[in-house]
């Protein structure tokens, strides 16, 4: 038993234990080290528990609370810091989830008759067909099953221990360091950002265009043989005459990328359409638009508050209570090319 | 709040500075009965309402029987307090699963039951502080303890914070007596109950957690078109990842229990080494296995009675005992298949005894038997429902695939755990410990340590939880 361990025993595993602290310290050092010089930076990994922390905050009145629902589009197209200080009295939650259609989400949220906020849903006509409505729904149930306040503040102080190492990055873990190993290969440097308020940020200037070209090809070729959905405008009317519809406000964009494959995918959309379609393929490579310009935001010249300077005059005009609560769907196309909507944006909203 | 949590490893760090600080026993005991609710509140504020009422009425009732002057009078205070127990566990746990049921039944005859509406959401740890509380009251019924005085200690004994949630569930006779003796956080136990933590973290954490639970949530999301190489090893894999996962919490349990001076009883000794059945439910989920046998097994007459009796009672203590782990009929199945295969054994020894206990060539072979059993019989435990049990087992039939990295992974980690539990087959951790030398036994703590720190996957709730 533990009170017979002599005073000797004792000292040796007090000497152990502190032998084995500071290796284990200093070999995680030298690791943090090592993929510090590669490139790998430290930062917060998105996940389950970050985004509850944001779904937490969507209650309240004062101040009134605008949530942001959608995938990639809004995750790193609106800064929620940004619209805090155009919107001061509003109270910005940012939910959208990178590649997952935001139905799910939105139909948590309609049914949640203590949420009282602005909910601006950002999805595309792909987002609207049912089998894609479940997409965010993984997180939905986490946070209504398994978001606790131990959760809350374990997250918290994970956040402290992404920012201070890079060691937190799951691609760095030792299962995925045995499979590179094994199989070969370099583990990926992420190219976007993400603060404690969920607000993303691209970071252009160590984005590989060429590749993501390529990977959009790819996902054409293979949209190319699936059937198309319903245009932007059949969902405006199905939405808008939906039973219980009290207030909808829609902005229907069109655009794409400069991806090659892409404009043959309009192509065939075009004849069910009357807005014309932004084509980015003019533009030889998504750099060559993707790096802030005085075009795109006057007043920052960062890319994240594009969308604000659009839409925040106009979100700004509704009153209480909130006016496209339980019915509303802003709908956009199938959308790579985030400069490119927001001129469309700023056409339509203005 | 969850072991492997950074939240916890906080409220730990503030919970062993005060209980060492704190002066006078009586004063410590506040602290850690106040630390085991704000550790439960981390769940669910509102169920502390839950858990500190039923400890009260179990508290009172105990007094009751035990102050009462017939053995008519014991029976009535007796039946109240189960009645009150299992009713509320009935309410939580079983209430969705029965009304289900009683439609099903009631179709049959023409009656329309409305759909379960209660929304009631299953207070986490109810099984386990219900039965600790339970075995209480039938300790105190059959006159084995005297009721306990202190409600403040009645109340730590249930909701003492390492073992509330997910067990060992401890007997009263186990507890009484160290909440008499004065204990106090030491040096010495804090280095032997941060061996075990650590060791349940690296169970938890490294080997549940990465190398086994993605494998078998990948085969089990996706049912449909499974390989049967890949049911093979993410049925092996859902075998190591609910033994390192339930394993792992009763290892942090016992050493988070030490490092505040208390002794936890042992919940799990190497069950993967078991030779024949009922040797696998000697080392497997200790705490419940004896919780069954001497409150529900011995209570239904056990052996006494004739061989087609003790079958009985083997099989209605082994349903019941899957019944505990979840509301569905697939645990029921796990728990009659488990309770077939212990009358089965039961059968055959009584038979040719040698058979099975012999050394040389059957007992490997039994060994064997007995491990594939219940790898097997992970997979009804592990599916939803029956359509997916049938669909798993059904992929047995499909052709061989190539595994990928994660499944061979899997697959090399629970060859290793067997090597390692046939090893160490009927040593303790502790015995491992005294066993190996210091110059070794801190680079693998290092290596322990930095593997923990380089798995940042996912947090997953422990499996037993739910239960």
């Amino acid at each position: 038993m533990l009170s017979s361990t002599s005073s000797s025993e004792q000292r040796a595993l007090a000497w152990v234990w502190l032998t084995a602290i500071v290796v284990a310290g200093l070999a995680l050092l030298a690791l943090d080290r090592h993929w510090r010089a590669f490139g790998m930076p430290a930062g917060l990994i998105d996940s389950k528990q970050l985004w509850s922390i944001q779904r937490d905050r969507v209650y309240g009145d004062d101040p009134r609370s605008v949530v942001f629902i959608g995938a990639s589009r809004s995750a790193y197209g609106i800064d929620p810091k940004q619209w805090r200080t155009l919107l001061p009295e509003t109270k910005p939650v940012m939910l959208s989830i990178n590649g997952r259609h935001p139905i799910a989400l939105l139909r948590d949220l309609a049914a949640d008759s203590n949420f009282h906020g602005l909910l601006i849903c950002d999805v595309d006509t792909h987002g609207m067909l049912r089998r894609w409505w479940d997409m965010q729904q993984e997180y939905v149930d986490y946070h209504r099953l398994r978001w606790t306040p131990n959760w809350h503040v374990h997250r918290l102080m994970l956040n402290i221990w992404q920012r201070t190492s890079v060691l937190a990055n799951p691609a760095l873990g030792w299962k995925a360091s045995l499979q590179r190993a094994f199989e070969g290969g370099t583990p990926y440097i992420p190219v976007t950002r993400i603060n404690s308020s969920r607000g993303g940020e691209i970071l252009f200037d160590q984005f590989d265009a060429d590749a993501s070209a390529r990977a959009f090809d790819e996902g054409a070729e293979q949209k190319m043989h699936e059937p198309l959905p319903p245009v932007a405008e059949f969902w405006q009317t199905q939405v808008r005459s939906s039973p219980g519809c009290r207030r909808f406000s829609a902005v229907v964009v069109r655009s794409c990328s400069s991806s090659r494959r892409y404009p043959a995918v309009w192509r065939r959309w075009n004849g069910n359409t009357s807005i014309a379609p932004l084509i980015g393929m003019f533009l030889p490579r998504w750099t060559a638009f993707m790096p802030c310009t005085p075009t795109m935001c006057q007043r920052c010249r960062r890319c994240p508050c594009r969308i604000i300077h659009t839409c925040a005059a106009k979100i700004a005009q509704y009153s209480r209570p909130c006016w496209f609560r339980r019915c509303s769907v802003a709908v956009g196309s199938v959308n790579r090319s985030r400069h490119r909507r927001s001129a469309k944006l700023s056409g339509h909203a203005a | 709040m969850q072991f492997d949590s950074l939240t916890f490893l906080l409220f730990f760090a503030i919970v062993l500075a005060g209980a060492a600080l704190t002066r006078g026993w009586g004063a410590r005991k506040n602290l850690l009965l106040v630390a085991s609710y704000v550790f439960y509140g981390a769940w669910s504020p509102a169920f502390t309402l839950l858990l500190a009422g039923a400890s009260i009425l179990d508290w009172m009732l105990a007094q009751r029987i035990h102050g009462a002057g017939s053995s008519r009078a014991r029976r009535t205070w007796l039946a109240t307090s189960i009645a009150l127990n299992i009713g509320t566990l009935a309410l939580f746990k079983y209430g969705p699963f029965l009304h289900a049921n009683l439609a099903v039944l009631l179709a049959g005859v023409g009656v329309h039951l409305d759909p379960w509406s209660l929304g009631l959401v299953l207070p986490v740890g109810i099984s386990f502080y219900t039965f600790q509380s339970v075995s209480y009251t039938f300790d105190v019924y059959r006159r084995r303890v005297a009721p306990i005085q202190s409600l403040r200690d009645f109340c730590l004994f249930v909701a003492f914070f390492p073992q509330l949630v997910a067990g060992p569930i401890v007997r009263f006779t186990t507890f009484a007596p160290q909440l008499v003796a004065a204990r106090a956080p030491s040096w010495s136990g804090l280095a032997h109950g941060a061996l075990w933590m650590l060791w349940g973290l690296f169970e938890k954490i490294v080997l549940a957690d990465t190398v086994f639970a993605p494998v078998a949530d990948a085969a089990w999301s996706g049912l449909s078109g499974l390989s049967s190489s890949v049911a093979l090893t993410a049925s092996l894999a859902f075998a190591g990842q609910i033994f390192c996962d339930f394993a792992g919490y009763s290892c942090c349990a016992i050493g988070t229990a030490r490092c505040l001076g208390f002794e936890l009883p042992l919940n799990f000794r190497n069950p993967y080494a078991a030779v024949g059945f009922s040797d696998f439910w000697r080392r497997w989920h200790i705490s419940l296995s004896t919780w069954l046998r001497d409150y529900l097994y011995i209570a239904l007459g056990g052996n006494r009675g004739g061989a087609l009796r003790t079958y009985r009672n083997l099989m209605l203590t082994m349903l019941l005992g899957g019944l505990w782990h979840g509301a569905g009929w697939n645990f029921v199945l796990w728990g009659g298949l488990h309770g077939a295969l212990l009358s089965a054994e039961r059968f055959w020894r009584e038979r040719d005894g040698r058979m099975l206990e012999a050394r040389g060539w059957s007992r490997p072979l039994w060994a064997v038997t007995t491990l594939i059993a219940v790898v097997a019989l992970w997979i009804p435990f592990r599916s939803p429902d029956f359509v997916s049990t049938m669909q798993f087992l059904h992929a047995f039939s499909a052709p061989w695939t190539p595994l990928d990295f994660a499944a061979k992974c899997a697959v090399v980690a629970f060859a290793l755990l067997l090597v390692v539990q046939w090893w160490v087959r009927d040593r303790t951790l502790d015995d491992v410990i005294a066993r190996v030398p210091n110059w070794l036994l801190a680079p693998a703590l290092a290596l322990l340590i930095v593997l923990i720190v380089l798995s940042p996957g996912e947090t997953n709730a422990f499996i037993y939880f739910q239960f």
